[in-house]
């Protein structure tokens, strides 16, 4: 009887003991954050969208996103290789094709994160902050991320044709996805801009984030994609006639004394590219900064674009040093094709040095630690057999990159992308700001709707008003079709502009790569001209059959 | 006097505390009792005329004494007149007995033993202990008079000497591994007496859990590692002790070096994505901690629970198995001290033939001439060929020593052991100094408290960085590591940056310092009113503080660059288990049963604050000038996870033929989802012991048969806490010079996250031949685990990746899905050859095979087939075992003459083939198929001892077979700009049409843009371990004080036959090929005691 009394009350104590465990269990990680810990006011919202703006930025930064929008097309080739695709072209552009997938995947984290803000906008949130209403606040936050989101799609159609749509954050694991006609897409995509451009400001919320001007000039652009040009015009002209955007017609900034340089040429200089600087052209730019410990990510088309000056020789001799105010260490992983470097009139102030680099000054020991605050000094330019400090070396691109003539080093390059540390001149990546969108796509996206509308005239004065800031001559409506347009927006927006969009929205990418890229047109098809759904996305959607895009069955 | 205890008090107030009190509550109830029990009063007696008999019967009934005597003594009837007030038991009876011929004498227990006086008479008994096979000198044998305290130890030479009642005293001789032997003295003043060994008793009780119990009664599968694994073996950590000495567990090494990575998994791979390490038990309480910490010599014994009921006790954790590790114990008697020492050698089992810088030249110039740089050519011809491994590799030395001491006082026992290890390894700057030091005690408060400590101080130095290996096989033979004035060259090749002197790493100043405190104390209570229930409660605590930092100076290519750049961070981990154990034993005639029940709560947390800092004014204050650097980035991180448990088990036993076991554990844990916290995890067991059944008809040969088997359900729940919880990440972004902290969604959310689960049947043998020469176990099993906790890769469309600037993850979510299956068959067989007295040849060996499936992924059928689908992209294949290579099939080289056939897929004479399986002219995604698993199908290890005299010599040999491995490291990876050196190869050249390596080219490895790897069987047969020792005669050594004195020298990795081509076969994957190679080694070693 004792045993029995005595066991149970033990049991009874264990009992006890496991119905208290309730809480013990519960997890509150005080350093986890989630949806719903971060998105319930104002503030976190803020910090989601600086996340979504993170994400946003990879298009700069990430060389396989930025080799993919702007490598393998009329205007630029593969010169010291970064990926397969581009430098071989045939088996290399396949599904397996890492750089593809994770492109792929960035787009729909786009996706996903922007879906993430519009849903819990939805829910229970304060929205009091800052200087405008509560009700503002939320517009606005979920203007931005439709216009993100929206931009995000944009690129997904451009690069794959159809592809899933999705519009509201997945609650669960899916795997039968399916891919979403193009068309509908775009009208998505549409829709998001539209309300994007209605409720974000004419001068960015932060600095670095979307303007109004941006979202206009992108709707311009999808309405020519989806062959609306009235409607083109229409978005074209709303960030045109908005008097806070302006071409930069006048020398200004940091740079403004240089007198080799121009006012086209002052907008891509560290200092300069931004509308609180000065650039009241400038409708988004990508914001890269070093020394602040939170966040120093710098970009890499410094090193993708910026040539391999180091290598060059004269006489024997390697003569130039790597330096800050030549922008650190260029790779050359892809160039300029002959054909852009030689597209331009002599007199036309975006072909100059300053900013299209084609020659080099030796310099002193003095000149080349300018703006060098890293360890030792930088040593002076070696001196080739009867060369002085202040000689000129000239680059030479008399010929073609092509597949037998490769790895150039003495080849002309765009100095919009110059830049690196001022600590370490051979670091890896550049921390200028990048310009991506400005007015003078605006225009040129006006000009053509204007051509396609029926009235080159009109499409010349746009087209002029660009030319004649830059000391180009003048053309006439005759001059006008799509080619020249194209040409001009080659000229006007190398680097900036994804060419690769561009060239397939108006499809010329097959026939004006074939043309004018040596190294890589000669062995595309027109498979190419949109990119295989990544293996990896056809094996996981388990339960439903994902359509690989022709050529790749 | 009356017993009473507060236990059963209905005072209101101790019902409040008992419902309040959570966990202390059991201590309370320990205490109370402990008032009740103590102390007892004086006795008052007022006896006139009356017999010593009656007087005794007297005080028998009023107090708790009991006597004994002989009613056949005549005097007992002797009438005294006795008054006594207030006087204790032996003030009475020597009053009584004055005038008597009696005396009595006072055991334990109360009892009292009446004697005639003249019996008292004090003998003096001496002899010496031998043991009754060898004759050898038996020390520390206790020798003890029958029903008394009386007793001494043998001496070092088995000598003893003992005063005894001249009656009829029996001495009792025991020993432990030695069966007892009782001596009538009558009369004799010398007794000598050979002690027979216990065959049984070595072996007889082992740890299960909670617990300890007699083999015979177990029903479980528990194997434990043979005692000499532990001790004559080069081992730094316990794992390597277990390597191929237990059947059915594998150990994985991730690297070598001065403190080997290593990892357990037994019986096979059931998780596909949580961890499939066992759970290590130290002296009862669950340890995170590393292996290395705990020092092999301080372990008493390992045993490792398989099956489900014997893993079941702990149930959560035990589907991957359980380790269970006992320190040593003091044992009561004579203190021991002593002393093992050992210093040793090592050098690489393998490396490669890396290219000298003249083959280098050529192979750039065949390659790419255009990457051919100026120093390059200034270097070749100066005649520069740098042997990179040389500089980075030395002869590794290592010495350990460590003493102890052990023995008892009165009711204390006690282990004190202190270790020193200190290892330079193979690669220059890995270095790693050990010390630990162990304090075991247990003392007895009362007849029925026990309680002790078992506590260990750790101090790790893992301090400088090595050199990396794979950073030398890579590093440019063309290249100078000095310049010069015999500095560091920062850029051997300055027109490529990106080419490195990996040697710089030896002037980081680096700073690895950690210090655990394992700390385990206990109280055992032998309930004293009811007899066989005992209850323990057990603490147990786990600290571990890391102490790192690194700096990296402006001599170094990371410090040039960054104009020196520092990494420090400090972490604190620690685990803190509260367990209470009830135990019941109950023997009714044939019918035992044995009762555990647990509650116990356990929490870990890890914490830790880093700093990194770069752009420093200088390099004087190494880490220390982090104040004046530019450029700083905190980091925190921290977790915690929490586990409930309860557990009853139940064994019955019936005359030791029957056996049963039933376990039930309930388990909670926090890292799982709201509702899905606690997990139920029954299990049972049968045994029968055939060979204790009287109809049994092979006594004769066969002295022990056991049969058994048991099916139960075990868990697991081996994953990060918060792994339930949708996760966002920092995601911050410029805007201007000011940075805005953002964040983006980073994993999903599974709110019914919940255990892994694991149903196992075993069946069993355990058999003893011969008076048990030979002796072994036999197990079948199958384990089938399912809702497994699987990092299932979601598509990409989902939008999330855990990366944000480094290298790219791709999106998992870890579900409940899927299910695998062990089908396995062990044996383990010891046997004694030959046993004469000058010669015995001991043999142990072990076998295991172990089939491992994928037997169900989403329970997604293809509509075709009907089947279940696979997931190809993680490579999962269901009927396929959990990590297979799947991949194109390395075909050879197309040859001359093959032109028509390799220009269908793009390809040329010189370049790698790949099987085009199905035969459509395309290589593409359905020409994968599986090569080879990636765990091993069977293991086994077989160790041979002969002794020969005073010398031993043992060797162990250990085998792997059926695994395939990823020769990675044989590809030409010089990257486009021919940076790094690679393997000396037969490159195929239309003059050379080799057939073993394609030609000298990029993209030759590829074919249809698809790249080519060489798969091996990674199968190997290695001889670990050899030892000889040698033992100095005993006479000799017990001269000068000593009790033995035994000198040894070990290699370990001698000899290795393997058909694998890339660094060791033992080294898992790809990633491990890059790590420092396998040592041998060779160890001499010293120990002696007294």
């Amino acid at each position: 009887m004792k045993i029995l009394n005595y066991t149970i009350r033990l049991m009874l104590v264990f009992i006890l003991l496991a119905g208290c465990s309730k809480d013990v269990l519960e997890e509150n990680p005080p350093n986890i954050l989630s949806g719903p810990t971060i998105l319930k006011d104002y503030n976190g919202f803020e910090s989601a969208l600086n996340g979504l703006y993170h994400l946003a930025r990879y298009s700069r930064w990430q060389s396989e996103k930025l080799e993919n929008a702007i490598n393998g097309v009329d205007n630029m080739c593969s010169n010291a290789k970064r990926s397969d695709i581009f430098w071989n072209w045939t088996t290399s552009n396949n599904p397996s094709d890492n750089d593809l997938l994770q492109t792929f995947q960035w787009l729909y984290e786009i996706v996903n994160a922007s879906n993430t803000i519009i849903y819990y906008a939805d829910t229970d949130v304060d929205w009091r902050g800052g200087s405008d209403t509560p009700e503002n606040n939320k517009l606005r936050v979920v203007a931005e991320a439709r216009a993100i989101r929206g931009w995000a799609y944009r690129r997904l159609t451009y690069s794959w044709g159809d592809v899933p749509l999705v519009l509201k954050m997945p609650q669960g694991i899916k795997t039968d996805w399916e891919r979403t006609p193009i068309a509908e897409v775009r009208r998505a995509v549409i829709n998001d801009y539209k309300f994007g451009q209605e409720y974000i400001p004419t001068e960015a919320s932060l600095q670095g984030r979307i303007t109004k001007g941006a979202v206009q000039t992108l709707l311009a652009e999808m309405y020519l994609t989806i062959g609306k040009p009235d409607s083109a015009l229409y978005w074209a002209d709303q960030a045109i006639n908005n008097p806070a955007y302006a071409l930069t017609t006048s020398r200004y900034g940091v740079h403004a004394d240089d007198p080799t340089g121009s006012a086209f040429g002052d907008m891509f200089k560290e200092g300069n590219q931004n509308r609180e600087q000065g650039n009241k052209e400038a409708l988004w730019v990508f914001q890269f900064e070093l020394f602040n410990g939170i966040d120093e990510q710098g970009h890499q088309l410094s090193r993708s674009e910026v040539g391999m000056y180091n290598s060059i020789k004269v006489g024997g001799v390697a003569a130039l040093q790597y330096t800050y105010n030549r922008g650190g260490r260029g790779k050359s992983y892809f160039a300029p094709t002959k054909w852009w470097i030689d597209s331009y009139e002599t007199t036309d102030d975006r072909a100059q040095n300053y900013i299209l680099r084609t020659s080099f000054r030796l310099q002193t020991k003095e000149e080349n630690n300018e703006g060098y605050i890293g360890t030792g000094e930088l040593p002076a330019d070696k001196l080739p057999a009867g060369y002085n400090y202040g000689d000129t070396i000239w680059l030479n691109w008399s010929s073609d990159i092509t597949a037998t003539r490769l790895k150039v080093v003495n080849w002309p390059y765009s100095r919009k992308a110059e830049g690196t540390s001022p600590v370490d001149v051979q670091a890896d990546f550049g921390w200028t700001d990048q310009v991506y969108i400005r007015l003078a796509d605006t225009y040129l996206l006006k000009a053509e709707a204007q051509m396609k509308l029926g009235h080159p005239d009109d499409a010349a004065i746009t087209i002029n008003v660009i030319r004649e800031r830059s000391n180009a001559t003048p053309i006439t409506e005759a001059d006008v079709d799509i080619d020249f347009i194209l040409d001009e927006r080659s000229r006007e927006l190398f680097i900036e502009e994804e060419r690769r969009m561009t060239l397939l929205r108006t499809h010329k990418w097959f026939e004006r790569t074939q043309l004018y890229n040596k190294f890589g047109g000669e062995r595309i098809t027109l498979r190419d001209t949109i990119f295989p759904i990544p293996q990896d996305v056809i094996d996981a959607n388990l339960t439903k059959p994902f359509p690989q895009n022709p050529g790749w069955n | 006097m009356k017993k009473k205890s507060f236990l059963y008090s209905p005072d209101p107030r101790i019902r409040k505390i008992l419902l309040s009190m959570k966990l202390a509550i059991i201590l309370l109830v320990v205490f109370t009792v402990n008032l009740s029990a103590t102390g007892f009063g004086q006795i008052s007696l007022n006896a006139k005329d009356k017999s010593v008999k009656d007087v005794l019967e007297m005080l028998e009934s009023e107090t708790d004494y009991r006597f004994f005597y002989n009613d056949d003594l005549k005097s007992i009837d002797k009438v005294v007149d006795l008054e006594v007030e207030n006087q204790s038991i032996n003030q009475l009876l020597d009053k009584m007995f004055e005038s008597t011929e009696f005396t009595y004498l006072a055991m334990e227990n109360n009892l009292i033993v009446i004697t005639l006086k003249a019996d008292q008479q004090q003998i003096t008994v001496s002899g010496k202990v031998t043991d009754a096979s060898t004759g050898e000198a038996l020390p520390g044998v206790s020798v003890v008079v029958k029903g008394t305290t009386i007793g001494v130890n043998s001496d070092i030479a088995g000598n003893y000497s003992i005063n005894v009642p001249a009656g009829t005293a029996t001495l009792i001789f025991s020993f432990v591994g030695y069966l007892s032997q009782d001596v009538l003295v009558s009369g004799n003043t010398k007794i000598d007496i050979g002690l027979a060994v216990d065959v049984t008793t070595l072996e007889e009780v082992i740890v299960v859990g909670y617990g300890t119990q007699k083999k015979s009664d177990i029903t479980g599968t528990v194997s434990s590692l043979p005692q000499e694994r532990l001790q004559m073996s080069p081992n730094l950590n316990v794992t390597q002790a277990i390597m191929g000495a237990v059947p059915g567990v594998m150990i994985q090494t991730n690297s070598a070096g001065a403190n080997p990575d290593q990892q357990i998994m037994i019986r096979g791979r059931s998780s596909i994505s949580a961890d499939n390490s066992p759970l290590i038990i130290v002296d009862g309480i669950p340890y995170g901690g590393s292996m290395s910490d705990i020092n092999p010599k301080d372990i008493g014994s390992v045993e490792i629970l398989k099956d489900a009921s014997a893993a079941a006790i702990y149930g959560s954790r035990g589907s991957n198995g359980v380790i269970l590790i006992t320190t040593k114990e003091g044992v009561s008697g004579k203190t021991v001290f002593s002393y093992d020492g050992k210093y040793g050698f090592s050098t690489f089992v393998k490396n490669y033939d890396l290219l000298n810088g003249d083959e280098f030249w050529d192979f750039k110039n065949t390659r790419d001439p255009a990457y051919v740089y100026q120093t390059e050519i200034d270097n070749h011809a100066a005649g520069v060929s740098t042997d990179w491994m040389d500089l980075a590799m030395r002869t590794g030395q290592s010495q350990e020593h460590n003493v102890s001491i052990s023995g008892g006082y009165k009711d204390t026992k006690f282990y004190i052991g202190g270790g020193i290890t200190d290892i330079k390894g193979i690669a220059r700057g890995d270095n790693f100094k050990r010390i630990s030091t162990r304090l075991n005690v247990e003392t007895k408060l009362l007849d029925w408290l026990a309680v002790g400590t078992r506590t260990q101080l750790n101090f790790d130095d893992a301090s400088g960085e090595d050199v990396s290996w794979y950073g030398a096989m890579i590093a440019n033979p063309l290249g100078k590591p000095y310049d010069d004035n015999g500095n560091y060259l920062l850029y051997p090749i300055p027109e490529n940056i990106t080419i490195t002197n990996p040697l710089t790493a030896l002037v980081y100043d680096d700073l690895d310092k950690s210090y655990q405190i394992l700390t385990n104390n206990y109280l055992n209570v032998d309930v004293p009113f009811i007899k066989g229930l005992t209850y323990r409660l057990n603490t147990g605590l786990r600290t571990r503080f890391t102490d790192a930092a690194q700096y990296r100076g402006t001599n170094t290519y990371d410090g040039f660059r960054s104009h020196g750049e520092s990494r420090s961070s400090n972490s604190v981990s620690s685990n803190v288990v509260l367990e209470n154990i009830l135990n019941y034993n109950k023997t009714i005639g044939d019918h035992t049963i044995f009762l555990t029940g647990l509650y116990s709560y356990e929490t870990s947390t890890s914490k830790s604050n880093s700093l990194s800092a770069e752009q420093f004014p200088n390099d004087f204050l190494s880490w220390y000038g982090v104040p004046q650097a530019t450029l700083l980035m905190p980091s925190t991180s921290y977790r915690n996870s929490t586990l409930l448990s309860q557990m009853l088990r139940a064994n019955y036993s019936y005359a030791s033929r029957y056996l049963a076991t039933f376990t039930i554990r309930r388990d909670g844990y926090s890292g799982f989802g709201e509702d899905t916290k606690w997990g139920i995890f029954p299990s049972f067991a049968l045994g029968w012991n055939v060979s204790n059944e009287n109809f049994f008809p092979f006594k004769n040969v066969v002295n022990t048969l056991k049969i058994r088997s048991s099916y139960g359900l075990n868990g697991n729940q081996a994953i990060s806490p918060y792994s339930s919880l949708p996760k966002f990440i920092v995601a911050s972004i410029m805007s201007g010079t000011a940075a805005q902290v953002g964040y983006k969604p980073m994993v999903m959310g599974v709110a019914d996250l919940g255990w892994e689960s694991a149903k196992t049947f075993n069946v069993g043998l355990d058999f003893g031949l011969f008076k048990n020469r030979i002796t072994g176990t036999i197990d079948w099993y199958r384990k089938n685990t399912f809702d497994l906790l699987l990092d299932r890769s979601i598509s990409v469309i989902h939008g999330l990746t855990e990366s944000t600037t480094d290298d790219w993850i791709h999106p998992a979510v870890t579900q409940n899905i899927g299910s695998t299956r062990n089908t396995g068959f062990e044996v383990s067989i010891n046997s004694r050859n030959v046993v004469r007295e000058k010669f015995q040849w001991l043999m142990n060996g072990n076998f295991s095979y172990n089939k491992n499936e994928i037997t169900s992924l989403y329970g997604i059928k293809d509509p075709v087939t009907g089947k279940e689908i696979d997931d190809i992209s993680n490579k999962w294949f269901i009927g396929q075992p959990v990590q297979v290579n799947y991949d194109y099939v390395w075909d050879g080289i197309w040859q001359l003459g093959e032109e028509d056939a390799a220009a269908v897929y793009g390809s040329q004479p010189g370049y790698v083939k790949l099987k085009d399986l199905q035969p459509d002219g395309l290589l593409d995604d359905k020409d994968r198929q599986i090569i080879g698993q990636r765990d091993p199908k069977i293991l086994w290890g077989l160790t041979n001892t002969l002794i020969y005299g005073n010398f031993s010599f043992s060797f162990f040999f250990h085998g792997v077979t059926g695994i395939t491995a990823n020769n990675d490291r044989m590809n030409d990876s010089v990257q486009d700009d021919l940076r790094y050196n690679t393997i000396k190869k037969d490159w195929w050249t239309p003059d050379n049409p080799s057939t073993t390596w394609y030609m000298n080219r990029k993209m030759a490895n590829e074919m249809s843009g698809h790249g080519s790897t060489l798969y091996e069987s990674a199968d190997f047969i290695r001889l670990k371990d050899v030892s000889l020792a040698f033992d100095l005669p005993k006479n000799a050594v017990n001269k000068i004080g000593l009790s033995n004195v035994k000198v040894y020298v070990s290699g370990r990795n001698l000899l290795t036959f393997t058909q694998f081509s890339g660094l060791d076969p033992e080294l898992i994957d790809e990633d491990a090929q890059r790590n420092i190679p396998m040592q041998k080694e060779l160890v001499f070693g010293l120990s002696f005691g007294f």
